[in-house]
């Protein structure tokens, strides 16, 4: 995935995202998810993975177990609370749907992981400058003020602020160091705006340098990922839909459009696995190893 | 992830418990007990002293409506007769238990305070943006869903099928 163009990327992992939003079927949800974990799984620490995978269960075993009771509609009774009935076909609908809303959590997580902010800013920072500098500002301002605050914090920790046992001293010894970092944020971002100025921020196009230029590759990409999810919105949309009531039935197109839909959502798992098998198989790599080197050194003596 | 573990267990333990009193206190019924309990509750026999409600679903308003079928009814009328009353049952809990018994499909939403979706098959926005079922208590409309009213001894519980709940207002 780092040799793809951010375009790519982008196109790519929003169509995965737009289908499991709007395909409302138990089909969709369940694949879009097994990709999602599976992109997750290639791409992030395992214990993300496995944080991300018993959220994913927990939230829709809870979706399941609450949606009936508010929703009544199905055929299929299983129990009778209160004397409503608490259906079998409800329960896949909060399944379906907690699965849906899980799987696009993770796509969107996946989407900020492999798009690093550099690449976002390359992307929109050419539509509008403005833009571009508001969300440079916003994403570098929560982790400054957060850095500042500890130091201010110790500053003031040395000096004994915090000596005091009630409760009150303390909140009001809490409140100047937040007043202290407000007057400091409000001072830098004069500060950075006169800087702006002073460099003729705004009076011109901006530029961003990227070394990547879209290749063939990136072009297939996003012509193969817009094809597939207009492919996959026509068979979800022709013909009998996927329906949760009365009783769970299929969409007359099912069969193509969860086809359609798995390979779309498998495409950045296939890109990533032939890209690992690749550098895996690659055999200068194990040459240009010092140790591989350093063996062929003396077997040739 | 022990503390995780820990809570995942402490929440299931507390759930089963919830389940179980549920069960022993009748407040959660197998559907089976369910059916076979609210059939014996409207197959009582009917004699003078029993208390009793009237019950009538009606579809009059709309029964003029072309290109639409409507459910099977009587000149109009999908329901129209007269049922035991249960101490302390909801309009709600003698339509739902009358309506199974009489094999009417019915579909609504809501946990405490429930909305009635459809009866018979034919359901709310079917005839436009505005139409619905309403209900009306001895004649008048009843500000409280019907899970929080109590009908008392020989009261008129009457369904209706609306086309615009606007127009309704207007004409009274």
């Amino acid at each position: 995935m780092k040799l793809m163009h951010p375009l790519a990327k982008l196109v790519m992992l929003s169509a995965a995202v737009a289908v499991t939003m709007f395909a409302r079927s138990l089909t969709a949800a369940c694949i879009s998810a097994f990709f999602a974990l599976a992109m997750l799984f290639l791409h992030g620490e395992r214990k993300d993975f496995f944080k991300a995978l018993g959220a994913l269960l927990i939230f829709t075993a809870l979706m399941a177990l609450t949606n009936p009771l508010f929703a009544h509609e199905g055929r299929t009774a299983l129990l009778y609370i209160k004397n409503r009935v608490y259906t079998l076909e409800a329960m896949f609908y909060g399944a379906g749907t907690g699965l849906s809303l899980g799987a696009v959590i993770i796509w969107l997580g996946l989407l900020n992981t492999l798009l690093p902010k550099r690449e976002q800013l390359y992307l929109f920072g050419r539509f509008s400058p403005k833009l571009a500098l508001i969300i440079s500002m916003t994403l570098g301002y929560i982790p400054r003020m957060r850095e500042k605050l500890t130091r201010l914090n110790n500053a003031q920790k040395t000096s004994g602020i915090y000596s005091s046992t009630s409760t009150s001293a303390e909140l009001q010894a809490h409140a100047t160091v937040f007043s202290a970092l407000a007057a400091w944020s409000v001072e830098a971002s004069v500060d950075t705006a006169q800087a702006m100025n002073a460099r003729c921020y705004g009076s011109h196009r901006t530029c961003f340098s990227m070394r990547r230029k879209i290749r063939t590759g990136d072009i297939l990409t996003i012509a193969a990922s817009i094809a597939l999810s207009v492919c996959a919105f026509v068979l979800y949309g022709a013909g009998e839909r996927f329906r949760y009531y009365p009783e769970l039935s299929f969409g007359s197109n099912e069969a193509a459009f969860a086809a359609v839909f798995g390979l779309l959502s498998a495409m950045p798992v296939m890109i990533t696995v032939k890209e690992r098998l690749k550098w895996r198989l690659f055999t200068a790599k194990n040459l240009a190893s010092p140790t591989t080197a350093a063996k062929s050194l003396r077997f040739g003596r | 992830m022990k503390k995780v573990i820990l809570t995942l267990t402490v929440l299931v333990v507390l759930a089963a418990c919830v389940v179980g009193i549920g069960f022993a206190t009748g407040y959660i019924e197998t559907p089976g007990k369910h059916k076979s309990e609210q059939n014996a509750k409207t197959a009582e026999s009917l004699d003078e002293n029993t208390p009793r409600v009237t019950l009538t679903v009606d579809i009059t308003r709309v029964l003029d409506t072309e290109d639409y079928s409507l459910p099977e009814n009587d000149e109009g009328y999908i329901l129209n007769g007269e049922y035991a009353l249960t101490e302390g049952e909801s309009v709600f809990d003698i339509v739902s238990r009358v309506f199974d018994n009489e094999d009417i499909d019915f579909v609504y939403s809501g946990g405490d305070f429930v909305y009635i979706k459809s009866i018979a098959g034919l359901s709310e926005l079917d005839l436009g943006d505005m139409s619905g079922w309403l209900y009306e208590v001895n004649g008048e409309s009843p500000m409280v869903a019907c899970t929080q009213l109590i009908p008392e001894n020989g009261d008129i519980i009457h369904f209706y099928y609306v086309d615009s709940f606007d127009m309704e207002e207007e004409s009274e």
